[in-house]
């Protein structure tokens, strides 16, 4: 059975920021993270919003750089695709029964999401 | 407890499953699971194994798979994760420190928001920071060293250990270094601290301040891991000492006493393990190229973060095979 969700649902708009990094990996440990600890300091008044958004921002591209540059491992990935959708050119694939073959470990989950943008930047209009 | 109607054949299914993803890399399929036969099946004739014994064999196999998943978590490709992390952090650090020097803001905020953030990844415990920070801790080096060196060995060891020891008194231990590992947390903070660029300290009362932000499910989670490890921790240490002893067929007394202990604090670990939360695996990256041919889905995929079971990989390239 096709399951291909509606446009609304996608928002790789907010996915670029104006220095055409992706926002994706704020959704990461060290991403939410990150957001969590700026969230107190905001809370306690002790950040301006502004700055944490420039902060935010930096972690796009320090994270970014660090993945392209200091990560040599491959992994490979194999299951029953469940779902998949595409727009805006993110790909969203909800894989059931994965299994995950890194460099020296494999780890098979019920099920996992992948969320996947383009690794050509789209143009900044 | 509910004895489990488990078949034999469906227990060496699940063992071998699991061994299958834990040993693929040390050992020979085959001959892992031969010997793993003979480690556990060996004593019994296979076609008379009351419910008891399966039930037993049953909690000692959970257990063991318990401590090798804490073995992987010493041991496994994501050791650089801690590394990259790090260098992330301070990346951001360093450039924002910059940006707050040109615009005169105050330069401590960013020592705050540094050691929190550190501390709140650490919580998360989606790889060895504690490792990393404290080399100095020889305990944890040298059990890292004894599972890289031989896992085999050192797994039958642990086995025997579980199935002969007394419970009772490790158990005991447990609950002590259990209430430590809530200490540690703080202990890995201050050392980050020490560790970072900037040399200034915060205020007492920012640590106070700080409160563990995780969702309780996650607060879970890290305490089994820290068990685990710290239940590693106490059994090379008794194997060191020469304490344990090492007999697998030991009298029934101490078998009823394994298996009441074994229960209770399986049944604990595993609510907050598996039944109790749905764990989100999600991958974060950007693909390549993804194709179809018919009902085959290829992808390939760049510079991703995995978080599976709770703990983060880092790849520069995967490639996806799935079948829709």
């Amino acid at each position: 059975m096709l399951k291909v969700k509606s446009t609304s649902l996608c928002n790789a708009k907010n996915l670029m920021n104006s220095e055409t990094q992706y926002q994706l990996y704020r959704r990461s440990s060290l991403g939410s993270t990150l957001t969590d600890a700026l969230d107190e300091l905001i809370s306690s008044g002790l950040m301006d919003p502004q700055i944490a958004m420039k902060i935010l921002t930096q972690f796009d591209s320090s994270i970014s750089e660090a993945l392209r540059t200091k990560i040599k491992a491959k992994a490979t990935l194999k299951g029953h695709l469940d779902e998949y959708r595409f727009c805006e050119d993110v790909w969203t694939f909800v894989i059931d029964n994965p299994t995950f073959r890194f460099e020296n470990e494999t780890v098979t989950v019920e099920k996992a999401k992948i969320v996947a943008c383009s690794v050509k930047a789209p143009e900044v209009k | 407890m509910q004895i489990p109607d488990l078949k034999l054949k469906e227990l060496k299914k699940v063992v071998r499953f699991h061994d299958v993803n834990t040993y693929h890399q040390a050992y020979t399929h085959q001959e892992y699971d031969r010997k793993f036969e003979e480690e556990c099946f060996g004593h019994h004739q296979l076609n008379n194994v009351s419910d008891k014994q399966l039930q037993r064999l049953k909690l000692i196999l959970e257990r063991k798979r318990k401590l090798e998943e804490e073995q992987i978590h010493h041991s496994m490709s994501n050791s650089q994760v801690p590394i990259v992390y790090k260098g992330v952090i301070d990346d951001v650090i360093e450039k924002m420190s910059q940006h707050f020097l040109s615009q005169g803001l105050d330069h401590l905020i960013l020592n705050q928001l540094s050691a929190n953030w550190e501390q709140k990844l650490i919580q998360l415990n989606v790889a060895d920071f504690q490792q990393q920070q404290q080399p100095q801790d020889s305990t944890q080096n040298s059990s890292s060293q004894l599972f890289q060196g031989n896992p085999y060995l050192v797994n039958q060891d642990l086995f025997n250990t579980y199935a002969a020891a007394n419970m009772a008194n490790i158990q005991q231990s447990i609950n002590q270094q259990v209430q430590q590992g809530a200490g540690n947390n703080s202990n890995g903070f201050n050392i980050t601290q020490n560790d970072g660029q900037d040399d200034e300290t915060l205020p007492k009362s920012v640590l106070d301040e700080i409160e563990p932000p995780l969702k309780t499910k996650k607060n879970k989670n890290l305490k089994t891991q820290q068990l685990n490890r710290h239940e590693i921790d106490i059994i090379l240490i008794k194997q060191l000492d020469g304490n344990e002893d090492g007999d697998d067929d030991s009298d029934e007394d101490e078998e009823e006493d394994l298996d009441q202990n074994l229960g209770s604090d399986l049944d604990d670990s595993d609510d907050s393990d598996d039944s109790a939360q749905p764990v989100d695996h999600l991958i974060l990256c950007q693909y390549e190229k993804v194709t179809r041919i018919k009902t085959k889905w290829k992808c390939v995929l760049k510079d991703g973060i995995v978080n599976v079971n709770g703990r983060d990989f880092l790849f520069n390239k995967a490639n996806g095979d799935f079948e829709w």
